[in-house]
């Protein structure tokens, strides 16, 4: 082909973080679709303004997992689906982050594996410390 | 009737202009729920997940076609993702009112990129630099794509890193406030100051914007301002528009993205403006 982008080796990056966003987002859309069709038939909260408001509240995003992962004080049925919905979604670009360090590691391009790791350490702290 | 079909069309709507803009989605999404009559800080907050479904959805394509730069993105994250955490605390803090003026006059800042303020602006006020400085050579931050309306390769390489890293934390300080993806000002940083073509600007913006969103939704988490039943229809149906979006990017000219860009813009800032101004009559 006459026309092509160089680096191959970034040409794997890419592909797997796009593999990465597109199963993270298709997990999320399933799971939140299961909770909407199962709060339809339950008949809750079908009308935004008027129906039922559900807020998830934890003092951090790996309490909310360990919750889910527990079963305690966690919303049961429709709610439990679109909770962990949104879970997998934030996981998402946090597994995409998780790829580009291993690849900028295995291919020892150190500045941009310290770049990525201090993505990585600001997203992680601040899923852990709010 | 404000109902969940309802959202998810709306949604839909507003993934694709979000990808095809750079916008992310959540800037037209915050005013729409507002005008619904859901409170201002309840909407902030829900359009955060949606901004990493539109993000995440685009970047699909964005990634496969190389138009988004892996590299430039993982730079600059470190600057948004900071202000986006600074910026959902100081929301968290102050009354819903200031945050409709907050969100107008940070549209108003997409208009750096028109005719006479871009010359004002951005070549008189900030001067960037058109040279290739040291720190930028050091980061080595350039990429080639190809573009499928012109049919040739395009190679770029990104200049004034520093001053890019600057503009990004304070996109990243107004999407933390605003639970919005900062898009338009993301993007104007990019193609203005680090000097990146629009495509590759709205591409590289469409995959920043997620993480950053991400950091923001965690501070919401810990508020209790997530409200899922909103949030639900909004996830799906961005992230419907987004796959389509990311789909047509490269068929765009880029003359017909900056129309698109600017018409929605200025839409939404009359609506902000309007919707302040009247909570502060009542």
């Amino acid at each position: 082909m006459a026309l092509m982008p160089c680096n191959r080796k970034e040409l794997r990056l890419e592909t797997a973080m796009s593999c990465i966003f597109g199963i993270g987002v298709a997990v999320a859309s399933v799971l939140v679709i299961i909770g909407i069709v199962l709060s339809h038939n339950a008949k809750t909260g079908f009308d935004l303004l008027t129906g039922r408001a559900d807020f998830i509240h934890r003092s951090n995003f790996f309490r909310l997992i360990g919750s889910l992962m527990r079963s305690r004080n966690m919303p049961g049925g429709p709610l439990l689906f679109v909770t962990l919905g949104m879970v997998s979604l934030v996981l998402t670009p946090l597994l995409a982050v998780t790829a580009a360090l291993v690849h900028f590691v295995s291919t020892g391009n150190l500045k941009f594996a310290l770049i990525t790791l201090a993505v990585m350490a600001i997203l992680i702290i601040s899923l852990a410390v709010h | 009737m404000f109902s969940v079909p309802v959202l998810v069309l709306i949604s839909i709507l507003v993934g694709v202009l979000g990808s095809l803009t750079g916008l992310g989605g959540a800037s037209i999404l915050v005013p729409i729920l507002v005008l619904c009559g859901i409170p201002m800080k309840e909407a902030v907050a829900s359009t955060m997940a949606t901004i990493i479904a539109t993000s995440a959805s685009s970047s699909v394509f964005n990634l496969r076609n190389r138009i988004a730069n892996v590299r430039i993105a993982l730079y600059l994250e470190i600057f948004t993702v900071t202000g986006a955490i600074i910026g959902a605390t100081i929301t968290k803090l102050i009354s819903p009112v200031y945050l409709y003026f907050f969100f107008a006059a940070f549209l108003l800042t997409s208009f750096m990129r028109v005719g006479i303020f871009r010359r004002i602006v951005l070549e008189r006020l900030l001067s960037p630099s058109k040279e290739l400085d040291r720190f930028s050579r050091f980061l080595n931050l350039n990429g080639s794509y190809i573009d499928a309306v012109r049919e040739r390769l395009i190679e770029y390489r990104a200049r004034n890193a520093f001053w890019g890293g600057v503009g990004m934390f304070v996109a990243g300080l107004a999407a933390g406030m605003l639970g919005i993806g900062a898009g338009a000002f993301k993007v104007t940083v990019q193609e203005n100051i680090l000097g990146l073509p629009p495509k590759v600007s709205s591409a590289t913006s469409n995959l920043i914007i997620g993480m950053t969103a991400l950091a923001a939704t965690s501070v919401y988490l810990s508020c209790g301002f997530l409200n899922l039943m909103l949030m639900a229809p909004m996830v799906v149906g961005t992230a419907i528009g987004g796959i389509i979006g990311g789909k047509i990017l490269n068929r765009a000219t880029d003359s017909f993205l900056r129309i698109l860009f600017f018409t929605v813009v200025s839409i939404l800032i009359v609506q902000m403006l309007s919707k302040g101004i009247m909570s502060l009559w009542h």
